[in-house]
C-alpha cells in the first residue's frame, strides 16, 4: 500500500458519521467532566490561591495580591531554586549517562533476558520513595553494611554515619530515577535499526565508535528530552532530601510542602508551585528552541 | 436487473475526488477485477460497495434494489481484506463461524458449516488451530472461507494476494478462480497486478484518477486500449507522438505510417500505441509499409524471449522477439523495424 | 581479544547496575528476617518473628487494607476513564479526546508536590476533606497518563480492518466492540490496572497532603514510624511492597508482551 492509499483509508475510518456525535458524547462526557473537575479546576484554583490573602491559622480569603510572589524575590527562594536545579542537573547527568548505555544493552538482549530486566526495572520503579529512602537509611546508617565495611577498611571513622549529606541525597535520587530513564530510552533504542549499525561496521567502525558516532547522534533529541524529564522529576523530589539531606539540601518541593502543611501558609505554597511550573515550562521551551536551532544547523 | 449496479458513484475527500462518477453493471455470477495503480480509487469503490464508506453521491443497486443507505453490517457482502484482518484471539473455526454466531445459528449447524467451508478451501480438520500457527497461504484460505460463510450475495477481495510470494500467489489465484466458478458467486477483486487481473477476471475495469478508464474482457483491454492511460498501464506499450495526416495515415518524424483508423482531424497531434511483441525486426529493409530504419541501442536475452530497443528518429522503441525470430543483432548495428498496420492504434494525446 | 574485552566491560557494567538497584532491597529483605530488635546487617539470627508481629498488629493491617482499597479503586477509576478516551481517539480520531488525553499526560509530568498541592487545595475548597475517596480520585487523575498510554499502545495493535471485517459479517458497533476489540484489549486493560495499582499503593506525597491525617496509608504509616525511630516491622511492610510490585510485573510479563507494552514495535526473536 502506498502512502496515498494509507491516507485514504485512514481518512475513511473517520467517515462513518451516522450518529457519531452522540456516540462521542456518550463516550466522553463522564471522563471529560472528571478530568476538568479534577485537573483543570484545581490548576486554576492553585493560581487563584497564589494571589489570595493569607489569614491566620492556615486559612485564606479570596483576593488579588502579589504578597506571596514578592516573597519569592528573596535570596532564600533563589538559593532554594538554585540548589534544586543543581541537584536536578547533577542527577540528570548521572542518570542519563548510566541509563542510555544500559537501555542500549538491554534492547539488544534476547527476549527472555529483556523481559527479566523489564520486570526488574518496573518492580524497582514502582517501589515507594518512602521505602527506598528507608532502605538507603538502613544501608547508610552507622550500623549498616556500607558504613561497617568502610570503617573496617579504615575509610570511615567507627560510628560515623554516611548521611545526611549531599552524596547520599544524590545517590538515592539516581536510584529512584534510573529505572524511569532506562525505560524512557527503551522504545527509541529498540526501534533503532540494527542494519544502521551493521552498515557502520562494514565501513570499518568499531563497536565503540559506532556507538559514539552513529547511535548517540541519532538519539540526540531523545537524550535531551531524557535530561529534561529527570530535571522535572527531581524538582518534585521530596522525601529523599528531607530524610537523607540537611536543611541546606532541601529542595523546593520540601519548602512547598512545609509552607502548606507546616506553616499553614497555603497561598505561599501555591505561589511557590506556580513559580516552579512556570520555571519548568520555560525550561521546556528553551530546550525546544535549542534543539530546533541545532536541527536547523545540521 | 439481476446483479450489482453502480450509478455515478462519487466519493470526495475535501476537494479531492477518490471516485469520480463510477458507473458499472456487474451481472450475477461475474468475476470482475478493478485494476489500476495505487491511489486510483479502486479500493474506495470496493469499500463503498461493501458499505464501509458512504458515497458522496451516486447509488448502488443490488438486484434492482437501492442499497446505498445500507450499512456494511446489513449488506453482509463477504470481504477479504488486504491485511486479511483475521481475529488473532479466535481459532480458525471460530473465525469462520463469526458471522454465523452473530446470526445466532445453533452450534451444531455452525460446526457442520465450518467443516464444509474448510473442505471447500482445502484445509480440512484445521478448525482448532490458532491463526498464529498458520502459514501465509493457509491464512489466505481461512480469510476466504470466513468471508464465504455467510453466503454473501457479493464477494469482495481487496488485494488479497499481495503479501504472498509469486508461486503461492499463482496457486491461490487458480484456486480462487475455480472456487468462484463452482459457487457462481458475483465476485469483485481489487488489484494493481495486471497479470492477476488478466488470468482471473471475466471483466477487467481499469481505473485511473478516480474514473473508469475502460472495462471489458481482458484480451480486448490488452489488444484495444481505449486511451493512452490504459495502453501505458496495461502491459508494455510503445507510445509514439504522431501527427494525423488523414483517416488512415499518421506521420511519425519523417515517416508516414498507415494505421487501421485515426481519430481526430488532419494536423492534430495524437499518440500511436504498439505492443513490443507486434514489432517485426529485420536486418535489411524489405520495402514494405510502415518500415523504419534505426540503430539497435540495447539487447537483452531473457532466455524465453529477446528484448531489444531500437532508436528510430530520436526515440527508443521497445521490441520483443522469440528466440527463433531473433536476428542476432548487436547494439550499434542498424536494423529495420516494421509496425504492422493492424497492430497500430491511434489514441488521443 | 578486543571483542572479549568489550563483552566483559558490558557484563561488568550491567552487573554493577543490577547490584546497585538490588542492594537496598537485599538489605531490607535480610534485615526483616533478623531476630534482634536492633537493626543490624548482616543479620545475626534468622527469624520470622517480625512477620508475625506485623500481621498481628491492627494498625499495620488497617493501613495495608486501606492502601489496597485505595489502589484497587484508583486503578479501576483511571482505567475506566482512560478506556473511552483512547477508544474515541482510535476509532473516531476525536479531537476532544485527544485534548483530554493531553491534559492527562501533562498532569503526569508535573512534579508530585505541585499536583499534591493542587488537589489538597481542591478538596479543601469542596469542604470534603480527609476522606478515603479523595485519595482514590486524586491518585486516579494523577496516574491517568499510564492507562492512557498503555491502552493507546493496545488499540494500535488492533487492525482497523478487523473491525470492518466484523461489520461486513453483520456485526453492529456493540458486537464489534464485544467480539473483536475487547478480547484484544484485555491484556492491556489488565496491565494498565496493575500498573496504576502498584504506583498508587506506593504513592506517599499526594496521599499525605490530600488526606494524610485521617487516612493513613501504608507508605504514610511507614514514614511516620521512620520518624519515630527504627522498628523491625517497618522492614516487613517494605518487603510486602517489594513482593507485591515484583510479582505484579512478573505476572504481567506472563499475560502480555512486556517489551511491546514498554514501546518496542520491532519484532524480537526468542
Amino acid at each position: 500500500m502506498t502512502t496515498a492509499d494509507v491516507a485514504i483509508t485512514s481518512q475513511a475510518s473517520g467517515t462513518r458519521r451516522i450518529g457519531e456525535p452522540w456516540v462521542l458524547a456518550g463516550l466522553l462526557t463522564a471522563p471529560g467532566l472528571y478530568i476538568i473537575i479534577m485537573a483543570v479546576v484545581p490548576a486554576f484554583l492553585m493560581v487563584q490561591l497564589s494571589l489570595a490573602h493569607r489569614e491566620v491559622g492556615g486559612l485564606w480569603s479570596p483576593g488579588f495580591e502579589l504578597t506571596q510572589y514578592r516573597q519569592l524575590a528573596t535570596p532564600l527562594f533563589a538559593r532554594v531554586m538554585g540548589f534544586s536545579l543543581l541537584l536536578a542537573v547533577a542527577g540528570a547527568a548521572i542518570c542519563v549517562s548510566l541509563a542510555f548505555p544500559a537501555a542500549y544493552f538491554i534492547t539488544r538482549m534476547k527476549r527472555r533476558a529483556q523481559v527479566a530486566w523489564l520486570v526488574f526495572l518496573l518492580g524497582s520503579l514502582s517501589l515507594s520513595e518512602v521505602l527506598i529512602v528507608f532502605a538507603f537509611q538502613v544501608l547508610l546508617s552507622t550500623s549498616g553494611t556500607l558504613a561497617g565495611a568502610l570503617s573496617a577498611v579504615g575509610l570511615l571513622a567507627p560510628g560515623a554515619s554516611l548521611y545526611p549529606n549531599f552524596p547520599a541525597v544524590l545517590s538515592c535520587l539516581v536510584y529512584l530515577l534510573l529505572p524511569y530513564v532506562i525505560l524512557y530510552f527503551y522504545p527509541a533504542l529498540s526501534q533503532l535499526d540494527p542494519e544502521v549499525e551493521q552498515a557502520a561496521a562494514t565501513m570499518g567502525a568499531s563497536r565503540f565508535s559506532t556507538f559514539t558516532s552513529v547511535v548517540l547522534p541519532m538519539m540526540r533529541g531523545q537524550i535531551l528530552t531524557g535530561v529534561l524529564l529527570v530535571v522535572i522529576f527531581t524538582f518534585g523530589a521530596y522525601l529523599t532530601p528531607l530524610v537523607l539531606g540537611r536543611p541546606p539540601q532541601w529542595t523546593v518541593a520540601i519548602h512547598i510542602s512545609n509552607a502548606a502543611m507546616g506553616a499553614g501558609n497555603v497561598p505561599l505554597a501555591a505561589a511557590y508551585a506556580v513559580a516552579v511550573v512556570v520555571f519548568m515550562v520555560a525550561l521546556l521551551a528553551l530546550t525546544r528552541l535549542l534543539s530546533r536551532r541545532r536541527g536547523a544547523e545540521a | 436487473m439481476f446483479g450489482l449496479e453502480l450509478r455515478d458513484l462519487t466519493k470526495a475527500y475535501g476537494d479531492q475526488l477518490a471516485a469520480d462518477h463510477v458507473s458499472l453493471s456487474i451481472p450475477h455470477g461475474a468475476f470482475v477485477c478493478f485494476l489500476g495503480p495505487s491511489g486510483c480509487g479502486k479500493t474506495t469503490v470496493l469499500r463503498m460497495i461493501a458499505g464501509l464508506e458512504t458515497p458522496t453521491s451516486g447509488a448502488i443497486l443490488l438486484n434492482g434494489k437501492d442499497i446505498t443507505g445500507q450499512p456494511a453490517n446489513s449488506r453482509q457482502f463477504g470481504m477479504v481484506f488486504q491485511s486479511l484482518a483475521l481475529f488473532p484471539h479466535l481459532s480458525v473455526g471460530e473465525n469462520i463461524a463469526f458471522a454465523l454466531r452473530l446470526r445466532g445459528e445453533d452450534p451444531r449447524r455452525r460446526k457442520a458449516r465450518v467443516a464444509e467451508l474448510l473442505e471447500l478451501v482445502r484445509l480440512p480438520g484445521l478448525q482448532g488451530r490458532a491463526i498464529s500457527q498458520l502459514s501465509g497461504g493457509q491464512r489466505q484460505r481461512v480469510a476466504i472461507a470466513r468471508a464465504l460463510a455467510q453466503e454473501p450475495p457479493v464477494f469482495l477481495l481487496d488485494e488479497p494476494f499481495s503479501a504472498l510470494d509469486a508461486k503461492l500467489r499463482e496457486e491461490m489465484q487458480g484456486e480462487l478462480r475455480a472456487l468462484q466458478r463452482r459457487l457462481k458467486i458475483t465476485t469483485i477483486l481489487v488489484t494493481h497486478d495486471q497479470r492477476e487481473a488478466m488470468t482471473m477476471a471475466d471483466t477487467i475495469v481499469v481505473m485511473g484518477e478516480g474514473r473508469i478508464q475502460q472495462h471489458g474482457p481482458p484480451v480486448a483491454i490488452y489488444r484495444r486500449p481505449a486511451n493512452r492511460f490504459v495502453a501505458d498501464f496495461i502491459g508494455a506499450s510503445n507510445l509514439l507522438p504522431v501527427e494525423i495526416l488523414d483517416g488512415h495515415t499518421v506521420r511519425y518524424g519523417v515517416t508516414a505510417l498507415r494505421v487501421g483508423a485515426t481519430c481526430g482531424v488532419g494536423g492534430a497531434q495524437a499518440t500511436l500505441a504498439i505492443r513490443p511483441e507486434d514489432l517485426i525486426l529485420t536486418r535489411a529493409a524489405r520495402g514494405e509499409d510502415n518500415e523504419m530504419a534505426g540503430v539497435i541501442s540495447l539487447v537483452r536475452d531473457m532466455g524465453a524471449y529477446v528484448e531489444y530497443r531500437i532508436d528510430c528518429q530520436g526515440q527508443d522503441i521497445l521490441g520483443v522477439a522469440t528466440p527463433r525470430d531473433w536476428i542476432g543483432a548487436n547494439p550499434g548495428e542498424i536494423a529495420h523495424v516494421r509496425l504492422p498496420v493492424e497492430s497500430c492504434q491511434v489514441l488521443a494525446r | 581479544m578486543r571483542l572479549a574485552a568489550g563483552v566483559l566491560l558490558r557484563r561488568g557494567f550491567l552487573s554493577l547496575l543490577a547490584l546497585f538497584l538490588a542492594a537496598p532491597l537485599i538489605v531490607v529483605l535480610s534485615v526483616s528476617f533478623n531476630a534482634t530488635r536492633r537493626m543490624s546487617f548482616p543479620p545475626t539470627e534468622f527469624s520470622l518473628r517480625w512477620y508475625g508481629a506485623f500481621f498481628a498488629d491492627h494498625a499495620w493491617m488497617a493501613s495495608l487494607e486501606r492502601s489496597l482499597t485505595i489502589a484497587g479503586l484508583a486503578a479501576l477509576v483511571s482505567v475506566m476513564v482512560a478506556l473511552p478516551i483512547t477508544y474515541a481517539i482510535w476509532r473516531y480520531q476525536a479531537k476532544a479526546a485527544v485534548f483530554l488525553a493531553g491534559i492527562g499526560a501533562a498532569l503526569f509530568l508535573i512534579p508530585g508536590v505541585v499536583a499534591a498541592l493542587m488537589l489538597s487545595a481542591f478538596w479543601g475548597v469542596t469542604g470534603h476533606v480527609g476522606r478515603l475517596e479523595n485519595v482514590v480520585l486524586s491518585h486516579a487523575i494523577v496516574l491517568l497518563g499510564i492507562p492512557l498510554s498503555l491502552l493507546m499502545v493496545g488499540f494500535r495493535t488492533i487492525d482497523q480492518a478487523q473491525v470492518e471485517a466484523a461489520y461486513t459479517m453483520g456485526a453492529r458497533d456493540s458486537d464489534a466492540f464485544r467480539m473483536v476489540v475487547r478480547p484484544a484489549m484485555t491484556p492491556y486493560l489488565l496491565c494498565a490496572f496493575v500498573f496504576v495499582f502498584v504506583l498508587s499503593i506506593n504513592e506517599y506525597l499526594i496521599a499525605y497532603m490530600v488526606a494524610g491525617f485521617t487516612v493513613q496509608t501504608l507508605p504514610i504509616k511507614i514514614f511516620a514510624s521512620m520518624r519515630q525511630g527504627y522498628e523491625p516491622t517497618m522492614c516487613v511492610a517494605a518487603v510486602i511492597f517489594m513482593v507485591m510490585g515484583f510479582s505484579a510485573f512478573g505476572l504481567m510479563s506472563k499475560v502480555a508482551d512486556l517489551p511491546r507494552l514498554m514501546g518496542r514495535t520491532r519484532p524480537l526473536e526468542a
